[in-house]
């Protein structure tokens, strides 16, 4: 290939949840997040791949059922497509569910317009065989006049052909008038249907949004993936991060200490403040020490359990019906049922939480959201720190403090509805069918997700260390205790060094939940701060993202929200506690 | 500005179509065809490339309590819609 050339794209284009982030994975290596609901991808991927010797950017795009958008999402992918240029080797590859052949068309019918060589995957192809559809490939390949190749993505099986046929992608010769007429008889000639009685399936798909059976399957799945979430993180502290910590690291730091002399400003900011003479992982506040133990040794065990059961509930396609379960109780707060998928997100990291709230169709709604989620929502990293530390002092205290949050949350919903002008669209969503999930597919989301956390936590949970001792030696921590003093002690009842905690939230928020831990705070005042430092603010990463999805203006809105939320709330602790 | 026209659109429509039979007028698990849909292009649309158009065998499958969304199958989709949507899809 010659280097002044440019390189030739493929775009994949199709509906929402037809696995065309599956496909793409195939294609390029590059794995993206796939997921059994509408809207998994907001934004678009890039990736190459090699045919022959010749190397192609593959686009993966969100999924949209037609050329007139209305998400952001579907707005991302419609201004791609509208902008592919019909250059040399740039291709579309319509990737259609195979179990829904007449709806994906309508998507092909539009693309065919756009006068840019096509080939079409017909994806899901041995769902579309278990479940009695049967569709004649060829006859479809005749009348349309592109290339068409059955493929099932999850498996890899049928991709190679797709590759192959690359270079045969075609200008389309179908030609017609009424656009659904012309579908209905596409149809008629190549689709058979084979009766088929309810599988067990779609039985408890139909009980898990039944009016009455609903609810109660909801709650008993949430506390089953609570629980489950809780033994793994707490299996994995008791019989892999603690013995690891206390039997391999701590005698390597105890060395390190006596070599740096035990006391000193590098000493303290390496392996920190001794405690009785001995390394506390927690509350030395050293680089080597803390900055290690609180992001491997106390949250990502929990990062672990919540992200397995998270995906593995969006594999299986049970979180749009929570959607429309909650849709009822979510229209009182001023979003509908679906904004459940960012918060759920959001609970894991705000980061992809404030994303996912693209697949909302108006600003009112991502507006309400993302500011919900920024105030009231915990990520799990500074979740798993609160129970780490007010859980010491025993149930109520966790519970005051998530109580405390729920209300929060729901309260600002309700206001933020009843003050913003306007009123929040219905919900609109495809139920996708329940997939048993492959355990082979959710283990490589589990290590991605995993993975972005250890790389976006441990430098930043460095940083913040790092940047506290530094603020400490340098007594600046004690001079903005001493300004914010009648503001952290005054209005919230905290001590002044607190301020620390909340400088170093803004980096992450569980180093500085965890920061707490020295200050010997009383039960009350380890809630209140818990709520605070949850709600003032989101950390840097979270504050990047909102700053993009939202502008300037909602994010100096938003803001001043959170300000005001967080000392009104503190302040209303403060006298009650 | 649009918004409220559009609104005030639909109410018109859904004073002409009362008196019609639509999604909430059958039993779950109920089976029919879609006689129309009434509403502003952009519902229409929405509604039609999701496989809800004129013509097409619809069957209820659940509805929430108390105005929540009804879910519904068209052809091999189950698609959940609010409560005022399914008022505007008239069945035979």
């Amino acid at each position: 290939m010659k280097n002044n050339e440019p390189m030739k794209k493929i775009l994949l284009v199709g509906n929402p949840n037809v696995g065309k982030s599956v496909v793409f994975s195939r294609l390029t290596g590059v794995h993206v997040v796939a997921s059994n609901y509408s809207g998994t991808t907001v934004e678009y991927t890039k990736g190459i791949m090699r045919i022959g010797t010749e190397r192609v950017e593959v686009l993966d795009i969100p999924g949209t059922y037609t050329l007139t958008p209305d998400s952001k999402a579907e707005q991302v992918a419609a201004e791609m497509i509208n902008n592919f240029k019909e250059e040399d080797g740039n291709i579309f590859v319509n990737v259609i569910d195979s179990t829904n052949l007449e709806r994906n068309l309508a998507l092909t019918t539009e693309l065919i317009k756009k006068n840019i060589p096509l080939v079409i995957c017909l994806n899901m192809w041995d769902e579309a065989n278990h479940t009695g559809v049967k569709i004649d490939a060829e006859k479809l390949e005749q009348i349309l006049g592109v290339p068409v190749v059955p493929t099932t993505g999850i498996t890899g099986e049928g991709i190679k052909h797709l590759v192959s046929h690359f270079d045969k992608a075609k200008l389309s010769s179908f030609s017609f008038k009424d656009k659904w007429k012309a579908i209905g008889e596409i149809i008629e000639e190549v689709q058979e249907l084979k009766h088929r009685h309810h599988t067990f399936a779609e039985r408890l798909g139909d009980a898990s949004i039944h009016h009455f059976w609903g609810i109660p399957i909801a709650l008993i799945i949430l506390y089953a993936a609570f629980t489950i979430i809780r033994f793994i993180g707490e299996s994995l502290i008791a019989y892999v991060m603690e013995p690891l910590f206390n039997n391999l690291w701590a005698p390597v730091m105890m060395k390190l200490s006596v070599l740096l002399g035990s006391d000193g400003v590098i000493h303290n900011i390496i392996i920190g403040k001794l405690v009785d003479g001995q390394i506390d992982f927690v509350e030395s506040l050293g680089l080597l020490t803390t900055g290690f133990f609180v992001p491997i040794g106390m949250v990502l065990p929990y990062i672990i359990g919540f992200y397995f059961i998270l995906s593995f509930l969006e594999d299986s396609g049970y979180l749009p019906r929570l959607g429309v379960l909650v849709d009822n109780m979510m229209h009182k707060l001023g979003i509908h049922g679906l904004a459940i998928v960012p918060m759920l997100l959001g609970l894991g990291c705000n980061v992809p939480g404030a994303m996912a709230a693209r697949i909302l169709e108006t600003k009112r709604e991502r507006f309400i959201a993302s500011t919900m989620m920024a105030i009231a929502v915990p990520c799990f990293a500074q979740l798993a720190m609160v129970v780490g530390l007010v859980g010491k002092h025993g149930a109520l205290a966790l519970s005051m403090v998530f109580g405390t949050l729920f209300i929060v949350w729901v309260l600002l919903g309700f206001f933020l509805n009843k003050i913003m002008k306007g009123e929040s669209p219905e919900i609109f969503i495809e139920i996708p069918p329940y997939r048993l999930p492959s355990f082979r597919v959710l283990m490589k989301k589990l290590w991605m997700r995993v993975f972005s956390f250890i790389k976006e936590a441990i430098p930043f949970m460095l940083l913040g260390v790092l940047f506290m001792n530094i603020l400490y030696a340098l007594h600046i921590i004690d001079f903005i205790g001493k300004i914010t003093e009648p503001i952290i002690t005054g209005i919230l009842g905290l001590p002044r060094e607190a301020v620390g905690a909340l400088i170093v939230g803004f980096l992450r928020k569980d180093v500085a939940i965890g920061m707490l831990s020295p200050l010997n705070m009383n039960m009350g005042q380890l809630v209140i701060a818990s709520v605070v430092l949850t709600m003032y603010f989101p950390c840097i990463a979270t504050f990047t993202v909102l700053l993009k999805e939202l502008g300037i203006k909602d994010m100096l809105k938003s803001s001043a929200i959170m300000v005001f939320a967080t000392l009104l709330v503190g302040g209303i602790m403060n006298i009650f506690i | 500005m649009r918004d409220k026209l559009l609104n005030k659109r639909h109410k018109h429509h859904f004073q002409q179509h009362h008196g019609q039979k639509n999604i909430h007028d059958i039993k779950n698990g109920e089976s029919t065809k879609i006689k129309d849909i009434i509403g502003g292009r952009q519902f229409i649309n929405k509604a039609e490339s999701l496989g809800i158009r004129k013509g097409v065998q619809i069957t209820k499958v659940s509805s929430q309590i108390l105005h929540g969304p009804v879910t519904v199958k068209v052809g091999q989709t189950q698609i959940a819609l609010g409560h005022r949507m399914a008022n505007k899809i008239i069945v035979e």
